[in-house]
C-alpha cells in the first residue's frame, strides 16, 4: 500500500519534471553504461534515484537496481525489511558464485584482488564493494594498482 | 566465514559437573559468611544451586571460551595455536574485515640465531651475539629479561613455523645492524607467508575466528581479574557507530596481540608532537591505540611509549610501505646516495640505523616547516637486485635519467652542487673511506655510469617500540602492585621492552612469534 503510493507519487513527479530533467539524466545514463551492463536505467528510474539521494535515502548501484527492485528489496542483501546491519557475504555469493569462482573471474589480472597474497580469497566482499556509498580498493591503502573494471 | 568453530557437545560448558557443584558448596560452607547463610536456607538443596564467583549475572555472556586472543597477526596466531594445544577452546577476534594485521603485509624477514641454514653456510652465531646486536640498536634501553627470552627462542619459533607449513628462501640475508647474516625470509617476501599458514593451522586445530569484531574493553571480576571482553560485533572499520555490543567470557585468559599504534595520529603525537599529518605511516589502517589504552585503563604498566620508529626508506609519492622502501633498502642506500634537493649535497650516512637516518631526513624542511623531500639515486648496476624498481617506474614513484644533469634538473637541484657531490662520493668509494659521514663503503660502487634511477624519500611511522609491561611469561603487569594482572596476557608490538630505543630489522617477527607462543601457552594452562 505505502509502496504503491510512493511509486505513484514518484511517477507523477516524473511526468511533471520530465521535460526539464530528461536531457541531463539521459546523458548521465549514457555515460554510465558499458557494453556489458545488462540493465540500462531509464529517465524515470534515474529521477527516482536522484530524488532518493537528495532525501538521504540509501541509493543502489546502477548495475544492481533491477535485481534490487530499485532499492526496495532490502531483504536480498540484508536479510531484513528494515536492516540495521551490513549485509552478510553469503548474500553476495548467492548471486556471484563461490569465492573461488569470483577469484577465477579476475585471475588474468597482474594483481588478483580476489585472491591476494596477503588475504587469499578470504577478504569479505564489502571490504571493497560498497552499495550505498563509493567503493574503494582496500589494496590501495598500500599499493597503487588500478583496476579499470572496478565500479565505484 | 564470520565464525569457524568446531561443534562442541551440548554438555561442554553448559552443565556444571556434580563435583564442581560440590566443591563450590564446600568452599562457601567452609569459608564465607554468604556461604554460611545460603547453607541455612534450604540446606538440602544447596548443592544444586548454580553459584558463580563473579560479578557477572547468570546467563550474561554472549559467548564463552577458555582463551580469547585479540588480534590476528604473528603474535595472535602463535598464541592461538599454543593455547589450543593446551586443550583450551580458543577464539580470535579482529576488528578489521581481513585477518593478519601488519604481519600479513610486512616483508616476512625473520631473524633466527642458530638456524640450520647458518650451520650449513658456516656462519658462527649465538644467542648472546643476537642479544648484543639488539642491545646496541636499542641504545641499551631494552628490558634484558625479555630480550634474552626473545633471542633464545628464535630457533624454537623457527621450527614452529616449519611445523605449520611456512616456507623460506634457501639463503641467508644480512640485515643492517646485525653482526652476521641471520635473517630468513619467506619465499613470497611477505609476512603473509607466515600468517596465512599459521591461521590455516589454527583453524584446523579448532580455533574459532571472528572478524569485524572490535575489542572495546575488559570485564573484571570483584578481584579485578580479567574474566572477559566487551566487543562490538559486526563492526565496520572505521565507522565507530557500527556494530553491536557483546560480552565474551574468557575462562582462562585474554591474550592481547593487538599490535602498535603507528596509524593513531592523536596518540602518537601525544608521545612525539612532530609525528603530525606530515608524517604518514607504513602500517595497515587499523594500527591504532585503543586496545593498549584499555590495558592502561585496568592498570597495566606503560613502557617506553614515546619510542617510535620511523622507516627512513619510504616515499612520499606512494601510500604505506609501498615499493620504494624495498628499492632504497636494497639499492638506493647501500649502492647510491641521498641528497638534499636544495644543495645537491648528502647529509647523513645512508647506512646508519633507522633512527639516525629518519631523524636526519625529517630535518629537511623549509622555513615554513614544509617537507623538502630528499632524493635517493643509484646506477643501473646498483639497482640490479631491486625487485620493485620496474613497478616503481611503472607507477611513477621512481624515475630514470641518462645524465646527472638531467636528474638534477628534474628535481630542481643545482647541477654544479650535485656533480661536485657525486665526484666526492666516487673518490670515497675509491679510497674505501667516507670522510663526510662514515658510511661503510664495503658494498658501495661509484656513480659513474648511466642510466641513473632516482626516488624521493620521506620517513613514515613504522613501529612503536613501547607498550604495556609484560613479564617473561607473557603476563601483563600492574603498574601499582608490580604483580601480574590476573587473566591478562599480551604479546607482540602492543608490549614494550624487548627492542629498547630502536628495533632491529627482522626482529619483530622473532619477538612476536616467541612471546606469542609463551603468552598463549600460559593463558591456556591457567586454571579457570
Amino acid at each position: 500500500m505505502k509502496k504503491h503510493t510512493a511509486i505513484l507519487c514518484a511517477l507523477m513527479l516524473a511526468v511533471s519534471f520530465g521535460s526539464f530533467l530528461a536531457p541531463s539524466f539521459a546523458d548521465g545514463g549514457q555515460q554510465g553504461t558499458s557494453p556489458k551492463v545488462a540493465h540500462v536505467p531509464g529517465v524515470t528510474e534515474n529521477l527516482k534515484v536522484w530524488m532518493n539521494s537528495k532525501l538521504g535515502k540509501p541509493t543502489v548501484k546502477e548495475y544492481h537496481r533491477k535485481v534490487h527492485q530499485n532499492g526496495t528489496n532490502c531483504e536480498l542483501c540484508h536479510g531484513a525489511v528494515n536492516p540495521t546491519k551490513a549485509p552478510d557475504d553469503r548474500n553476495c555469493l548467492k548471486c556471484h558464485g563461490t569465492r573461488e569462482q569470483v577469484a577465477q573471474l579476475t585471475a588474468d589480472l597482474d594483481h588478483n584482488p580476489h585472491n591476494s597474497p596477503h588475504y587469499g580469497i578470504d577478504a569479505p566482499c564489502t571490504t571493497c564493494h560498497k552499495e550505498h556509498q563509493e567503493s574503494t580498493v582496500y589494496c590501495n591503502t598500500c599499493h597503487p594498482f588500478k583496476y579499470k573494471n572496478f565500479k565505484k | 566465514m564470520k565464525e569457524t568453530e568446531k561443534k562442541r557437545s551440548a554438555h561442554a560448558g553448559s552443565v556444571k559437573s556434580r563435583r564442581e557443584v560440590l566443591r563450590t558448596g564446600a568452599l562457601l560452607a567452609g569459608g564465607l559468611a554468604v556461604g554460611a547463610l545460603s547453607g541455612c536456607t534450604g540446606g538440602e538443596n544447596k548443592n544444586d544451586l548454580p553459584v558463580e564467583k563473579s560479578r557477572a549475572p547468570l546467563g550474561r555472556w554472549d559467548k564463552e571460551y577458555d582463551v580469547i586472543v585479540v588480534g590476528s597477526g604473528f603474535a595472535g596466531m602463535a598464541a592461538a595455536i599454543e593455547a589450543r594445544k593446551t586443550g583450551a577452546s580458543v577464539l580470535v577476534v579482529d576488528k578489521m574485515p581481513v585477518f593478519g594485521g601488519n604481519s600479513t603485509i610486512n616483508g616476512g624477514a625473520f631473524a633466527v640465531a642458530g638456524s640450520p641454514l647458518q650451520e650449513k653456510e658456516g656462519v658462527k652465531d649465538s644467542v648472546d651475539l643476537m642479544v648484543q646486536d639488539m642491545l646496541k640498536a636499542g641504545r641499551g634501553l631494552n628490558h634484558m629479561g625479555l630480550l634474552k627470552i626473545v633471542a633464545a627462542g628464535t630457533r624454537g619459533a623457527y621450527e614452529f613455523t616449519l611445523e605449520h607449513g611456512v616456507k623460506f628462501k634457501p639463503f641467508l640475508q644480512h640485515f643492517g645492524g646485525h653482526s652476521v647474516p641471520r635473517t630468513l625470509q619467506t619465499t613470497i617476501s611477505s609476512g603473509a607467508g607466515i600468517v596465512r599458514p599459521l591461521r590455516k593451522s589454527a583453524a584446523n586445530l579448532g580455533v574459532a575466528f571472528r572478524n569485524r569484531c572490535k575489542f572495546e574493553d575488559f570485564i573484571l571480576d570483584e578481584n579485578d581479574a580479567v574474566i572477559g571482553i566487551r566487543v562490538k560485533d559486526r563492526y565496520e572499520f572505521p565507522n565507530e557507530e557500527s556494530g553491536e555490543f557483546r560480552e565474551f567470557r574468557a575462562k582462562r585468559g585474554v591474550v592481547m596481540c593487538s599490535g602498535g599504534f603507528s596509524q593513531d595520529r592523536r596518540f602518537r603525537m601525544m608521545q612525539n608532537p612532530r609525528l603530525d599529518e606530515r608524517v604518514d605511516s607504513t602500517n595497515h589502517p587499523g594500527a591504532t591505540a585503543e586496545s593498549m589504552q584499555a590495558m592502561f585503563g585496568v592498570g597495566a604498566s606503560p613502557v617506553q611509549i614515546d619510542l617510535i620508529q620511523l622507516g627512513p626508506w619510504s616515499s612520499p609519492d606512494e601510500k604505506g610501505f609501498g615499493m620504494v622502501s624495498q628499492f632504497n633498502t636494497i639499492a638506493g642506500f647501500p649502492m647510491g646516495i641521498m641528497v638534499d634537493v636544495r644543495t645537491g649535497k648528502r647529509f647523513v650516512n645512508e647506512l646508519g640505523d633507522r633512527k639516525e637516518r629518519a631523524e636526519a631526513i625529517l630535518t629537511r624542511q623549509d622555513e615554513t616547516g614544509k617537507p623538502v623531500y630528499p632524493v635517493v639515486f643509484c646506477t643501473a648496476k646498483g639497482a640490479e637486485k631491486a625487485q620493485t624498481l620496474k613497478a616503481c617506474l611503472k607507477y611513477n614513484v621512481a624515475w630514470k635519467f641518462d645524465t646527472i644533469a638531467d636528474l638534477a634538473k628534474h628535481f630542481g637541484m643545482p647541477v654544479e652542487g650535485l656533480e661536485e657531490q657525486v665526484a666526492m662520493y666516487n673518490e670515497a668509494v675509491k679510497t674505501g673511506e667516507d670522510k663526510q659521514f662514515g658510511k661503510p663503503m664495503g658494498r658501495a660502487i661509484p656513480l659513474d655510469k648511466a642510466p641513473f634511477y632516482a626516488v624521493r624519500c620521506w620517513p613514515k611511522v613504522h613501529y612503536t617500540m613501547g607498550g604495556v609491561e609484560i613479564d617473561t611469561h607473557g603476563h601483563v603487569m600492574h603498574m601499582r602492585t608490580g604483580k601480574p594482572i590476573e587473566g591478562l596476557f599480551a604479546a607482540g608490538e602492543v608490549t614494550g621492552g624487548p627492542h629498547g630505543a630502536s628495533r632491529l630489522g627482522s626482529c619483530a617477527v622473532a619477538e612476536t612469534l616467541v612471546i606469542g607462543r609463551i603468552a598463549g601457552r600460559n593463558a591456556g594452562k591457567r586454571s579457570a
